[in-house]
Formats: C-alpha cells, sequence, structure tokens
C-alpha cells in the first residue's frame, strides 16, 4: 500500500467517498439555503413589527 | 447559561486572540487589495500572456476552498524548504484567496465603465497606464466598492481559519479555553461576541461609504 | 429611516445582551437535576438500548485508528471496548464507535451523544470535576517526538523558544507548560494534524503520551521519541458525573479482565510486550 502513497486504490477509493459527500452536502446546502433565504428575505420586507426586526438582526450578525 | 467568569480568567488569551486576528485581517486587507488590482489589470491588458496568468490565478484561488490555499503556504511550501508558521501562512492564505475574488469585481467594475472613456482618454494622448490610473480606474471604483467592502466582510470572518493552523487568532484562542474551561458555550459566546465587536462596526461603515458615493453620483 | 431601523435593531440587541446578562453563573444546575432521578440512568439505557455508544480516537495509530482501506477502527481502546460490549450483550459487535477528539469528548459525553469515553484520557483531578473515571485500565506517560538526529534528546534540551506541538485539549500542554516555563505549545485539532505539522517542519518536537507516539513512530520510521517519560499518564474511561451504577459496572469488567488474562493479551497484542506488574 505504501508504494503508491496516497494515490494508492484504498485511500483513493477513501477520497471519492469523501468527495461523494461534498457533493451531496453541497447540493443539500445549495437547495435548502435558497429555500431558507428566500423565506427569511420575504419575513424581513414583509415588515411584521417583532418578527422582521428579529430576522434582521439574525441576518446581520450571522452575515 | 453564560459563565462570565470565563472571560475574565481568560482575558489575555482572547486579548491576543483579538489582536492577531486584527493584524492578520489588516495585512491580508491591504494585501489583497494590492494584489487584486494587480491581477485584475492583468485580466484586462492588451497583453495576451497577462491575461491568461491573471484567468489562470483567479479560476485557481477562487475555486478552491480557503483552507486548500493556507495549506499552500503551510505544508506545501516546507517541500520546498520555505517554513512559515501558522500565522504567516494563514494570513498569506487569506490574503492571495481573498484578492482573487477582489480582482473579479473590479474587473468586473472596470469593465462596467463605458468604454468611451477609455478611447477618449487615449484620444487624449494618454499611454495605457495613465489613462487606467486618472479615468478608467476612479469611476471603476465607484461601483467596484460595494463588493469589496462585502469580500472585506468575508475576510475578517474567514481570518478564523488561522485557528487550524495554530495561527494564535481568537478562534484558536477560543478553542483553547473551550478545551481547559470544559463551558463550551460561553467560550465560544465571547469568541462570536467579539467577532461582532469587529464586524458589525465593518458593516455599517461600508454602508455608510455606499450611501455617500451613491450621492456622489 | 435608516436611523429608526437601526435603532429598532440595536434595542433588539441590547434586549438580548441583558437576557444573556441575567442568565449568567446559572451554572449547570438546570442539567444535574434531572439526572439525580435516576442512579441507574446511562447503565439501563444502555442494556435497553442494546447497543453500546463508546467514543474513541480514529487518529491515534495503537488506540483508536481509522483503516482508510477497510473503514475499520482498530485498537487498544476498541479492544476494550469490544470486550465490555461482550459483557453487557454477550456480543462484542453490539458496539457503536463514535469518533472523538481531546478537545469534543467531554462535550459529546455530556450531551449524550455517546455512553462513555475510551480515547486514551488521562485522569485528572480537574477533570474528575467534570467526569466519572474508571479505575485505570493503561498507564502511560507523557514523552517527546523528535525527527531522527534531531539535537533534542530529552526534556533538558526544551527551552521555551523550542517549538513544541501539542493537541488542544490534552494533559500533556499543561504539564509540558509548567515544566518549562514561558513555554507556548502550537496546539492542533487532532494527532494527525500536529504530526503532519511535525513532518512540514512546523515544530521541532510533538509531546504527548508516549503510547501515542510509540504509534506514530510506526507510522513513520523517521521520528523517535527523545529522552525518558516525564509525567505519568494513567488512562480511565470517563463516564456521565453522578452514574454510579455504571462506574461500578465497569470497574467490575476492568477487574475480571485483568484476572482472566484478557487484559494482557490485548495489551500484548497492541503493545508488543506484557505490562509491567500492576
Amino acid at each position: 500500500m505504501d508504494f503508491l502513497g496516497a494515490y494508492s486504490p484504498d485511500n483513493l477509493k477513501f477520497l471519492l467517498q469523501g468527495f461523494g459527500l461534498t457533493l451531496w452536502l453541497a447540493l443539500l446546502a445549495i437547495v435548502c439555503s435558497f429555500i431558507l433565504g428566500c423565506l427569511l428575505g420575504v419575513l424581513r420586507y414583509a415588515k411584521i413589527p417583532i418578527l422582521s426586526q428579529a430576522v434582521g438582526l439574525i441576518v446581520e450578525t450571522i452575515s | 447559561m453564560i459563565d462570565w467568569t470565563i472571560l475574565t480568567d481568560n482575558w489575555e488569551l482572547y486579548l491576543e486572540g483579538i489582536r492577531n486576528t486584527v493584524l492578520a485581517s489588516l495585512l491580508a486587507l491591504v494585501g489583497s487589495f494590492v494584489l487584486g488590482i494587480v491581477i485584475a489589470v492583468f485580466r484586462i491588458a492588451p497583453i495576451r500572456i497577462l491575461n491568461v496568468i491573471g484567468a489562470a490565478y483567479v479560476e485557481f484561488f477562487r475555486n478552491i476552498p480557503l483552507l486548500l490555499v493556507v495549506y499552500l503556504f503551510f505544508l506545501g511550501l516546507p517541500v520546498l524548504g520555505l517554513v512559515f508558521n501558522g500565522f504567516i501562512s494563514g494570513t498569506l492564505g487569506l490574503m492571495i484567496y481573498t484578492s482573487s475574488y477582489i480582482a473579479e469585481a473590479i474587473r468586473a467594475g472596470i469593465q462596467a465603465v463605458p468604454i468611451g472613456q477609455k478611447e477618449a482618454a487615449r484620444a487624449s494622448g494618454l499611454t495605457y497606464i495613465q489613462a487606467m490610473r486618472h479615468v478608467v480606474l476612479p469611476q471603476a471604483l465607484k461601483i467596484v466598492i460595494p463588493p469589496i467592502c462585502n469580500q472585506f466582510l468575508n475576510l475578517v470572518k474567514n481570518s478564523s481559519i488561522l485557528g487550524v493552523v495554530a495561527g494564535m487568532d481568537l478562534m484558536y484562542f477560543g478553542d483553547i479555553v473551550n478545551a481547559d474551561t470544559y463551558d463550551t458555550v460561553s467560550s465560544y459566546a465571547f469568541v462570536s461576541l467579539f467577532y461582532l465587536v469587529l464586524t458589525i462596526p465593518l458593516s455599517l461603515a461600508s454602508r455608510s461609504l455606499e450611501r455617500r458615493l451613491a450621492r456622489s453620483g | 429611516m435608516a436611523r429608526k431601523r437601526i435603532g429598532g435593531l440595536s434595542f433588539i440587541l441590547a434586549t438580548l445582551l441583558l437576557i444573556l446578562a441575567a442568565c449568567s453563573n446559572s451554572g449547570n444546575g438546570s442539567g444535574n437535576s434531572d439526572n439525580g432521578a435516576a442512579q441507574e440512568g446511562v447503565l439501563s439505557e444502555i442494556k435497553e438500548r442494546g447497543k453500546l455508544v463508546a467514543g474513541v480516537k480514529f487518529d491515534t495509530k495503537l488506540f483508536g485508528l481509522k483503516d482508510p482501506g477497510t473503514g475499520e477502527v482498530e485498537g487498544f481502546d476498541i479492544d476494550i471496548a469490544k470486550a465490555l460490549a461482550k459483557k453487557l450483550f454477550g456480543d462484542e459487535s453490539k458496539l457503536e464507535l463514535k469518533e472523538v477528539t481531546s478537545q469534543t469528548r467531554i462535550p459529546m459525553l455530556n450531551n449524550g451523544e455517546i455512553d462513555m469515553i475510551i480515547a486514551t484520557m488521562t485522569i485528572t483531578e480537574k477533570r474528575k470535576e467534570e467526569v466519572d473515571f474508571s479505575d485505570v485500565y493503561f498507564k502511560a506517560g507523557q514523552s517527546l517526538l523528535v525527527k531522527k538526529g534531531s539535537p533534542i534528546k530529552g526534556l533538558e534540551d526544551v527551552t521555551k523558544d523550542t517549538k513544541v506541538l501539542g493537541v488542544k485539549g490534552a494533559t500533556s500542554i499543561k504539564n509540558i507548560e509548567d515544566k518549562v516555563p514561558g513555554l507556548k505549545v502550537q496546539q492542533y485539532q487532532n494527532y494527525q494534524e500536529a504530526f503532519t505539522a511535525l513532518k512540514a517542519g512546523q515544530g521541532e518536537v510533538l509531546t504527548t503520551d508516549n503510547a501515542i507516539l510509540y504509534g506514530m513512530t510506526k507510522q513513520d520510521p523517521n521520528y523517535e521519541l527523545a529522552g525518558d517519560i516525564f509525567t505519568d499518564e494513567p488512562y480511565g474511561i470517563a463516564m456521565k458525573k453522578g452514574e454510579q451504577a455504571l462506574v461500578n459496572y465497569v470497574n467490575d469488567f476492568l477487574a475480571e479482565l485483568k484476572s482472566s488474562g484478557e487484559y494482557d493479551s490485548i495489551y500484548e497484542q497492541w503493545i508488543g510486550e506484557k505490562p509491567a506488574a500492576q
């Protein structure tokens, strides 16, 4: 196994599993953040008395 | 819920962390801005080889994770014999990474300036460099300030990457305080507090800057 | 208009800060009152669940290392966990291993993600305030790891300017900083990262328990231990504070393991020699 070092079949398989997880995470995050972002954006600009400001505070803090 | 003695007992650690975060952010900020301008000019210069270098630089550093860019300096350079410690590697990585975003923002700004401006400047006898410096770049900067301020805000938050390579920044000391006191909530609550102290003024300042630029039109 | 919005946000921010300040120093009071009721607590939970969930290292050769090829975690700590699962359920596969690092293990124990920590964890007075320990199940000592041929031959060669690497949350940090006044250890997230940094030349010496260092020399023979051990690091299994029934069960298990000779064979399998007389 050490002959090929990081490029050995075992390690490549390991890396590919990680790659798969990265793709899956990215897809999940893109979809969910888009939906959540639209929701929060609308909430903020609908100017509901306390909710909008709370959402605004969270958004400003996290970003 | 939050134990304030954790802050008072460990204030020297937090202070050193804040100091290094501010230092790294400032250094990376100035460096990435300068580098960003250079690479942007490369990309739009009429010299083909510079275009290619600029494009390769931007595409490479914008599309890999910040941690990998930092590892390039932290683990990669030592292979060539150059060992930079965590702080320097982290700051350099942060600088190079952010500069690619800034280069793109500046390039978009320059290309948004009506082509007539550059043509008129060249026609008036200015060299390419003079045209850029006195006519095109000042107008481009106005368009480019909002995205650049946004990138600087990201830079301050991204500086937390130093925590992973023992860069002695705020996040690093947050981890250490957490490890020493076992009070996860409090240690990181203070870390967040200090990051907010750094980012909120920055974001307020950038918003007032944008407003002032919009007015002067 | 903008001023009104900033005013509104500031008001909410101020209110939140006041609430946080008021909550301060409530400490862990609310957490413990629930546990006090059921002393059988975690032990009966484990038995009901039918599976032991143990926090182990995935990055430490000889004690807990995940083999990238097979995906299996192997090591001394793992074998101890398997033996415990066998005692609990008669089947050593009724075991779930979760990865922990020196930094994450206590939070994960306290929020219930794992039933116990079997992860090269040294018993210290300070940690006893946070968790309960079993009897000692391994005796290690702190030592130094250097590149072969390094001028550092032992603790006496370490000055406050030496670049020393360690892992966040490990007892070895405080120990060496106490022994070498003025020293600041560069701390990394886990042992693999610290070892990678050492190999890249980011430091001259890595310090932690000799057992862990020994595993690193197996991974890269260019590195060797320097000097004698300079502290005692007795390992214990950590469990949630107040779970007396569980602690007693585990101590009985360890006593059985030692008297049956199984402990010696596990020890020899990983460390390569018989354990010193207890």
